[in-house]
């Protein structure tokens, strides 16, 4: 019979996928449920600030992009995972979708504006680890490859600019270390490509949130034999 | 609290401290004025300097090119060694150019990305998966004779301000 074996091999995959979205997503750094969290973004030249929220599966992020006194732009990201597994240890494919648009004022009455859309996909792996009551670590690592689609958009007096485009596709490494105590999570998380050399990121984000749920899962899911005690 | 904890807690505690004083994640940084980050004016053409009446077109054309001006903003860094580094980030080229009778038209301009590799020297603009490849030494940049953009001439440029 094929429709039992579809419906057993359904329900083993949803239970491990539905306990995930409803746990932390130590895959990504982020305890349970909803969350808000203030980012801090280093790049090589200038910084981000903004703010990322994530509703179970579902992160939604906003920054301000300030590069230095001519560049400056924002950007916004969303992403869709869904872990698998508990939190002890968990694997979280994941579809991501980004937007950037710089504004580059190169001179007194001209711009270079560029709208940057951008495809994310890959998986992210994670682990949440009790390390004294109520403070849990989260390491993780996520890679995925993305690929951007870039207009530009020129402004110059006294001229005939022409509308240019580009393409550009790479392999982006995210790894981090997010803390947790009780509902308050803090952490960093990093960012590097298949081309980059040495040890050094080309942006590091510093990051300070809020959880809405009361924190982790932890006390279901990372230590399974305490809860199979307290079930005793 | 167990020694267990304890033991996670330290080595938890090493970690962050390992990761945070080797740079792991710590991005290199950069001031704005490294890289190709700048204006680079064209200064020669096939290695004679731009008359006052302009140069020839190397295509049929009575126009002349009288000025030309590469812009660059350097975003983001490969690899934080001290000229080894390879860069990328946005672009906008332009060109002046005259009529036979001397009347000035309209200045073309481009926007793009570009990539630089600094062991190398070279420079790679880029639009619409279109590349056009120079090289750089020191704060002259020489695009190498590129049949799309100016026929076979080799167009040379000065950096002669940061932004």
């Amino acid at each position: 019979m094929r429709v039992p074996v579809l419906s057993c091999t359904a329900l083993a995959v949803l239970s491990l996928v539905v306990p995930g979205m409803a746990g932390a997503q130590a895959c990504h750094g982020t305890p349970r449920g909803t969350t808000l969290a203030y980012e801090y973004g280093k790049l090589n030249v200038g910084n981000t600030q903004g703010l990322a929220a994530t509703f179970g599966a579902v992160k939604l992020g906003a920054r301000l992009r300030n590069i230095d006194d001519e560049l400056s732009g924002k950007e916004a990201d969303l992403r869709f995972s869904i872990p698998i597994g508990t939190a002890r240890f968990q694997v979280c494919p994941l579809l991501g979708l980004g937007f950037q648009r710089d504004e580059w004022d190169f001179d007194l009455d001209s711009r270079l504006t560029t709208n940057m859309l951008t495809l994310k996909a890959g998986a992210a792996f994670g682990t949440e680890i009790q390390v004294a009551a109520g403070i849990s670590a989260m390491p993780f690592v996520q890679v995925a490859y993305q690929f951007s689609a870039i207009h530009f958009d020129l402004e110059m007096p006294n001229s005939e600019p022409e509308v240019t485009g580009d393409t550009l596709s790479f392999v982006d490494i995210e790894y981090g270390l997010v803390g947790r105590y009780r509902n308050f999570f803090a952490g960093v998380a990093a960012n590097r490509d298949t081309d980059s050399e040495g040890i050094h990121p080309y942006q590091a984000r510093y990051i300070f949130g809020f959880s809405f749920s009361g924190g982790s899962s932890s006390k279901a899911q990372v230590d399974p034999r305490r809860s199979g005690r307290q079930r005793r | 609290m167990s020694l267990a904890r304890r033991a996670r807690l330290s080595l938890l505690a090493v970690g962050v401290t390992f990761a945070t004083s080797c740079g792991i994640v710590d991005p290199c940084e950069f001031g704005a004025d490294a890289g190709m980050s700048g204006n680079w004016f064209l200064t020669r053409v096939n290695g004679q300097p731009i008359p006052g009446s302009g140069f020839p077109l190397p295509f049929p054309s009575t126009d002349r090119l009288t000025a030309g001006v590469l812009r660059f903003k350097t975003l983001k860094y490969f690899s934080c060694k001290e000229g080894q580094e390879r860069s990328s980030g946005r672009v906008v080229a332009a060109y002046a150019l005259v009529t036979a009778a001397g009347q000035t038209k309209p200045t073309k301009a481009y926007g793009g990305s570009f990539e630089y590799d600094n062991r190398t020297g070279t420079v790679t603009l880029k639009a619409f998966d279109k590349a056009v490849d120079g090289d750089r030494f020191g704060e002259e940049f020489t695009i190498r004779p590129d049949i799309p953009l100016f026929g076979s001439y080799v167009l040379t440029f000065q950096r002669n301000s940061f932004n």
